[in-house]
């Protein structure tokens, strides 16, 4: 015998008590005979949509809407490095400022146009600006740039925002412009609040999804060695042209001393040989001779004294030119040193503004390009299997 | 008959087309009649409120609307309705189980499942027998119970599974 489920048993169960009442017949005449009496709908549209036409709907809005819709640009995730060379590696958008390279400080320009560090014949052979960093030195002197679009409603008050959160970071707004759809702005903000102000700023916007972000940074390690070096080279020429001037002052003293005490003994022999000739006159010849022999030689001291002093003084002045011109460079490499420093405490950034409009907006939360089509797609695909259900009535 | 051919066949009737009209009651009028006869449990009573229900369709086929509801439903509605009223003045809530119905079918083995069956229809809650009649004799659609029944579409799934797993294990017992 063969089994049977319970659901099949049901089912046969079902079709066998379906059957007419015993006066079907009579019953059906008394139904149809009373059609025609009763209120009709006659008028009253019931027009019944075709199976096909919502899917169709629908699948033709879908494609419309994925065509129109525009694409919202996912923002890309924020990259930072930290190399020593730079890189940009942001998804440009349109008119988005492709980003530069935080320029390093002009190291050495001064001191390099001033050639103090070298002798005169020697100014143009002057060191490199920058060293290659060795590995064993680990110090970081960072400079970070920054840069972020952010797609706002309206880019005036998006801009104000901005400018308001730079500053309160303690930062300072370079320039900043704006339009209806678009704006720019430059700004310098400290490097121990920019995290901060960045997760300010995204907040601001309006989240992570409105905000383009592209970070860099570069480490000016070299040109800080190369500073420091520098400042040694400095500082040790420096003391080498004080020492070498305290030197030319004790060897000039030491010679105006000699040439001054050789002239005091002309003269005073010069006075013995005048007692002499007063003496004994009758040796004024030769004592003459002798004086006149000593005035040449007094004459010669004088000659070589101011020579002395001449040539002190020119050795002098050049060594005081040349300790003047290593101390300004002493000088300028601190300056430097202070600006690099003041450099890499900052982070320069620029934020561009740029007006979204409503659709995108939403799309920005909902991927209003993909969604929206795949429920158009979806409930047409829902309403055509709805419609191909078959009626009761097919028996 | 899809469903366009269905609203199509409505449409007619709204529209006073006798033709139309006597092909839904001929498509109809069995499953309503068993139903009614399964619910009442009374030859005569079922074929009033046969009659009756009927009367109905006509007097309100103008405010049917296809939407939402297939006319399959809307009908037993009206009956379903007419079978509370008629309870109503009986004063009792439903028909006795155990009035024995005369069977509808010839041959030895039909007769063995249909006596089984009604054995294990005496054995279920009224719900219970209420969702098989609705299943198995008016052809209804899990749509359409849920919306007789006022649950959802999977709630109503659910129940006929469960109403199948109750029968099928009185029908074990009584092997």
């Amino acid at each position: 015998m063969k089994r049977i489920t319970t659901e099949q048993l049901f089912q046969a169960w079902g079709r066998g008590q379906q059957h007419l009442p015993l006066h079907a017949g009579a019953a059906r005449e008394n139904f149809l005979a009373r059609v025609s009496s009763f209120p009709r709908a006659e008028g009253r549209s019931t027009w019944v949509v075709p199976a096909w036409l919502v899917p169709a709907a629908c699948a033709g809005f879908a494609v419309l809407a994925f065509m129109l819709i525009p694409g919202y640009l996912r923002p890309v995730d924020v990259l930072t490095e930290s190399t020593a060379t730079l890189k940009t590696g942001a998804v440009p958008l349109q008119g988005q400022e492709q980003i530069t390279a935080p320029t390093a400080p002009q190291a050495f320009s001064k001191s390099a146009a001033m050639g103090a560090i070298a002798p005169e014949e020697d100014r143009a052979a002057l060191p490199p600006v920058t060293t290659t960093p060795t590995v064993s030195d680990t110090r970081e002197f960072l400079k970070i740039g920054y840069s972020a679009s952010v797609r706002t409603r309206s880019v005036s008050k998006a801009g104000e925002r901005v400018e308001v959160l730079v500053r309160g970071f303690g930062g300072r707004v370079d320039s900043a412009s704006y339009s209806s759809e678009s704006g720019y702005m430059s700004f310098v903000v400290p490097q121990d609040k920019f995290s901060q102000f960045r997760l300010a700023l995204r907040e601001a916007a309006g989240g992570e999804r409105f905000v383009f972000e592209h970070t860099n940074s570069e480490n000016f390690l070299g040109e800080k060695q190369g500073l420091e070096k520098e400042q040694v080279r400095t500082s040790e020429h420096l003391a080498e042209l004080r020492t070498r001037l305290q030197s030319l002052a004790s060897e000039h003293g030491a010679k105006v001393a000699a040439l001054e005490t050789e002239q005091r003994q002309n003269k005073l022999e010069q006075a013995t040989v005048i007692e002499m000739e007063r003496l004994h006159p009758e040796q004024a010849t030769a004592l003459e001779a002798r004086l006149e022999v000593l005035r040449r030689s007094a004459r010669v001291i004088s000659g070589k004294l101011m020579a002395e002093q001449s040539s002190f003084s020119a050795q002098q002045s050049s060594l005081d030119a040349e300790v003047r011109a290593a101390e300004q460079t002493v000088r300028d490499l601190q300056g430097q040193t202070t600006e690099l420093l003041e450099q890499v405490a900052t982070v320069s950034g620029s934020v561009t503004l740029e007006r979204i409009g409503l659709l995108s907006f939403l799309d920005a939360y909902a991927y209003l390009r993909w969604t929206l089509p795949a429920v158009l797609l979806l409930f047409g695909l829902f309403h055509f299997l709805r419609a191909r259900r078959t009626s009761p009535f097919t028996v | 008959m899809t469903l366009t051919d269905e609203y199509e066949l409505i449409r007619r009737v709204q529209a006073g087309d006798t033709a139309a009209a006597a092909s839904l009651w001929d498509v109809m009028s069995p499953k309503l009649f068993g139903y009614l006869i399964n619910t009442l449990r009374d030859q005569q009573v079922a074929e009033d409120v046969f009659q009756t229900t009927w009367l109905k369709v006509l007097e309100h086929i103008h405010e049917y609307s296809p939407r939402g509801t297939s006319i399959s439903a809307w009908v037993f509605t009206i009956a379903r309705n007419e079978c509370r009223q008629h309870w109503r003045k009986q004063s009792t809530v439903e028909a006795d189980i155990s009035q024995a119905l005369e069977p509808t079918v010839d041959t030895q083995p039909e007769l063995h499942a249909q006596l089984l069956v009604e054995r294990i229809m005496n054995e279920l809650s009224e719900d219970d027998r209420e969702i098989l009649r609705l299943r198995y004799i008016a052809d209804f659609t899990f749509t359409d119970i849920a919306k007789a029944l006022h649950i959802n579409v999977v709630a109503a799934r659910v129940r006929v599974s469960r109403v199948l797993s109750r029968a099928r294990a009185i029908a074990n017992r009584n092997k």
